[in-house]
């Protein structure tokens, strides 16, 4: 062993020098050696080849309670060891043996405190080993020195391992996309090789209805375990167990930092959930927030503090234009097309932090609803186009306004109700029928307000709209029905109903269109009587033609005589019934407009003259005087000679008929303003006054005696109105009682 | 046997002129009124057997006529034959419900109003 080895043999160095002084000592076996010897602070002794004491030290014996001579010749091992063998890890043995030096540790519990040994061998001339060199040096306070700092090692490692599990955790979460299950799967399998006895450690957690396990997991009766919460409650655990029993230490055979580091787990676990919830939840509502902003239908575009773009949405982009282009400042940056400077509009709010509405701006061709929206870092500045729907919106009033003025113009009634039959709408005729106003009227049961009963039966009729409402069927036109207005005057009407449907085709209402048929009733009765009395005034000559004829058949020994009667008879009333059938087809094409008039300049007075020489027969057999008031030139009229002459003739024949034999007749015409009158009158019955309009009607007879003797179709003076009035003139009749008859008519001159 | 007595009852000269020749001619006695004051008068004073009645006669009609006969006691049970140029049904109904004996239209036939005739002067006859 070279000296520089022992001198870095720190410890060791003493004993080697000790060993040398000893030598040196028992080689000269000198005093001094003795108190040196003695000095040592180590235990020294020296032994022969027997193990027996043959010197030992001050600091030996002190140690031992024994004076010198009570050591000396003993054997060591009885002594310190208190056997009667050698010390089986004695250095001294393999001094003798190998003739070296050795050294031991050695800590026998027989001698209480740890030692470090070192014998040297001691040689003879020879060279042969008389005796060992015993140097033993106390090493309790390096032992525990020693072991203090191996506990602090370990420590130290557990601490690491400890570390290592929460790195581990930390480089997991580093990643922001990793999943809560990845991160607690890798985690699980961190945690054995963080505990003591990795080889036999398991460990598991449970989070909510998942199970993160270690490879091979099996569960024991040593476990630890700490609760994982989230926002204080419990929504999992971490479990970690030793498979074999280990030695007790804190917390079972868990250490403490074990407890503390399986705490911070869970709570990390805890808090990373929690984030990890949070950040969905943002993610979530970022990506709620992006659609509700690119997708709005309303062209958005947000802007910075200074008005330039930040953003804009999928519309604004479609809408296109260079509006949408980031960076450009809102509103300056393109030729302004909006009729006030909206750039200083926009600025405004932003200072003002004040919202602002534009509800009907107009650029270029449309119309559109602006809104700025200042928030902290700009504006949002959403543009409706409302161009369509302010189109609509036109086109609909427009529309309401055309419906509306058509309801009220047209000639039928019109009523609507909703589906409970309540009236909702009156147009002025339904108004005037039944006598409520559209305001009285609204809300109003329809039954109130359109009061039917049946014409017949008088009892309240069936309200169309309720069938309409019930089945959603249009109910068709229905006759003999009387409508009572409001102030009790009764009208026959005609009604129908239909339902109002929607575009899904369910009825939302009922409309009901009536008309006061009085007229068309009115009508149908004078048809009715005119065709009775067409009926009556054909059958009447039929009759005496049949009668006659009949006789004559039948009886063979009627005289000739009354033979020639009857063929008479039966002549006159066959040409009575030709003239009845002309003049109804006259009358027909008169009222059908059919009868075309040859209108030329007509002289009145020569068809006058030439009326009185028709009828010059008839004139002579009653022996009637005719006067006349006659004009100076002749008065002409345009017109159609042969119908004037009809009326003419009807009007003398009539005078005639009316006139006793021996009676006058007076026919007076004159010019009047621009007019030409002419008047008949008679020395007649005369006719009463309230008559004098009716026998212008059609077969209306006066019911007097003499008339029952005079034949008439009671179409004649009818006739005449017809053919005047075509000439734009004026028929009439005047009587005074039983003086007579004047009948005059007016034409225009030409 | 006594002649049957009849009334024939119209305004129109050729109706009486006609009815008169056949019902001479076929053995029955004629009375001829014009309207119906006439027919009233000359029912109440000869109580005919048989009454022939136009509905439309001046001063008061057919109807009038019947109900006025029906009411006296002495005309009451006459045999009236309605004869008619109005064809309808509410006419009629109304001659039946005032017991008027037959209801004729014209033109008629005169078989069947002889035939008519022959009935009521037998049944109705005094």
């Amino acid at each position: 062993m070279t000296s520089k080895k022992i001198k870095e043999a720190k410890g060791e160095q003493k004993f080697a020098a000790a060993s040398e002084a000893a030598v040196k000592e028992a080689e000269a076996g000198g005093k001094e050696w003795t108190k040196t010897f003695d000095a040592i602070a180590d235990f020294v002794f020296i032994q022969d080849k027997d193990f027996k004491f043959v010197k030992v030290n001050k600091v030996f014996c002190d140690a031992l309670k024994k004076k010198p001579e009570d050591l000396i010749g003993k054997k060591c091992y009885e002594i310190l060891h208190k056997s009667d063998k050698p010390w089986p890890n004695c250095p001294l043995a393999k001094t003798l043996k190998d003739k070296r030096s050795h050294t031991e540790e050695v800590n026998d519990p027989n001698i209480g405190v740890p030692l470090l040994i070192n014998t040297s061998p001691l040689f003879d001339k020879k060279g042969e080993v008389t005796g060992i060199v015993h140097i033993a040096k106390d090493i309790t306070e390096r032992k525990q020195a020693e072991k203090d700092r191996e506990k602090v090692l370990q420590d130290m490692n557990e601490r690491v391992k400890e570390l290592n599990c929460l790195y581990g955790l930390s480089k997991l979460v580093e990643k922001s996309d990793t999943l809560v299950e990845e991160i607690f799967q890798g985690m699980v399998e961190l945690l054995p090789p963080a505990w003591q006895y990795p080889d036999i450690t398991c460990a598991k957690i449970a989070f909510e209805d998942k199970e993160f396990k270690t490879e091979g997991f099996k569960t024991s009766k040593w476990k630890q375990s700490a609760d994982i919460k989230v926002h204080g409650e419990r929504v999992g655990i971490i479990e970690v167990y030793y498979l074999e029993e280990k030695p007790k230490t804190d917390e079972g055979p868990f250490l403490k930092q074990e407890r503390k580091l399986i705490d911070a787990i869970a709570e990390r676990l805890g808090r990373i959930t929690e984030r990890k919830q949070a950040e969905k939840e943002l993610q979530k509502r970022e990506e709620f927030n992006w659609a509700l902003f690119n997708y709005n239908p309303i062209e958005t575009i947000v802007v910075d503090l200074e008005g330039r773009v930040v953003k804009s949405n999928l519309a604004k982009r479609k809408f296109g234009g260079r509006l949408s282009n980031i960076g450009d400042t809102m509103y300056k940056d393109y030729a302004g097309k909006h009729k006030i400077d909206m750039h200083a509009e926009l600025m405004k709010c932003i200072k003002l932090n004040r919202l602002k509405k534009f509800p009907e701006q107009k650029y270029n061709d449309k119309i559109l609803s602006i809104t700025i929206a200042p928030f902290s870092d700009g504006a949002i500045i959403t543009s409706e186009d409302i161009t369509e729907r302010k189109q609509l919106e036109d086109a609909l009033r427009k529309s309401e306004q055309w419906f509306s003025t058509t309801l009220k113009s047209i000639g039928d009634a019109v009523i609507a109700t909703d589906t409970k039959s309540n009236v909702i709408f009156l147009n002025s005729i339904a108004e005037f029928l039944t006598g409520w106003k559209q305001e009285e009227a609204i809300g109003k049961p329809l039954n109130k307000v359109f009061n039917i009963i049946n014409e017949k039966t008088g009892k309240p009729a069936e309200n169309p709209v309720k069938r309409v409402l019930r089945e959603g069927v249009i109910v068709g036109l229905a006759n003999h029905t009387v409508l009572i207005a409001k102030d009790g005057i009764k009208r026959p009407i005609a009604d129908s109903g239909a339902p109002i449907k929607d575009d899904k085709r369910k009825v939302i209402g009922a409309v009901i269109v009536f008309r006061d048929i009085t007229e068309r009733k009115k009508a149908e009765e004078r048809k009715s009587e005119f065709l009775s009395n067409v009926s009556h005034a054909l059958r009447t000559p039929l009759t005496s033609i049949k009668s006659f004829t009949e006789i004559l058949l039948r009886y063979k020994d009627v005289n000739l005589v009354e033979q020639r009667r009857f063929l008479a008879t039966i002549n006159k009333e066959t040409n009575r019934l030709t003239q009845l059938i002309n003049e109804l087809l006259d009358l027909d094409k008169m009222e059908h407009d059919e009868l075309e008039w040859k209108s030329v300049p007509c002289d009145i007075l020569n068809i006058v003259q030439n009326s009185i020489n028709v009828l010059d027969p008839l004139i002579k057999e009653k022996n009637i005087t005719f006067k006349f008031n006659l004009p100076s030139q002749n008065l002409i009229a345009n017109g159609n000679e042969d119908k004037l002459k009809d009326v003419i003739i009807n009007l003398i024949g009539n005078a005639i008929k009316f006139t006793p034999s021996k009676g006058e007749i007076r026919i007076t015409i004159e010019k009047k303003k621009e007019t030409i009158e002419v008047s008949i009158a008679d020395t007649g019955i005369g006719i009463p006054k309230d008559e004098l309009t009716n026998i212008f009607e059609r077969f209306n007879r006066l019911d007097n005696s003499i008339n029952r003797k005079v034949t008439g179709t009671g179409l004649g003076l009818y006739i005449c109105k017809q053919i005047i009035e075509k000439h734009e003139g004026k028929i009439w009749a005047e009587s005074s009682g039983s003086k007579g008859t004047k009948f005059i008519f007016v034409l225009p001159e030409a | 046997m006594r002649k049957k007595k009849i009334l024939i009852v119209d305004d129109d000269t050729n109706i009486t002129l006609s009815i008169s020749f056949v019902l001479k001619k076929e053995g029955y006695t004629v009375i001829v009124a014009v309207d119906g004051e006439e027919a009233i008068k000359k029912a109440k004073e000869e109580l005919p057997h048989l009454i022939v009645l136009d509905i439309m006669l001046p001063k008061i009609n057919g109807f009038e006529v019947h109900k006025h006969l029906k009411a006296n006691a002495q005309t009451s049970e006459i045999y009236t034959i309605m004869l008619t140029a109005k064809e309808n049904e509410k006419d009629k109904s109304l001659a039946e419900d005032l017991g008027v004996s037959a209801y004729m239209t014209k033109p008629f036939n005169i078989e069947t109003l002889l035939s008519e005739i022959k009935k009521g002067a037998e049944d109705g006859g005094k």
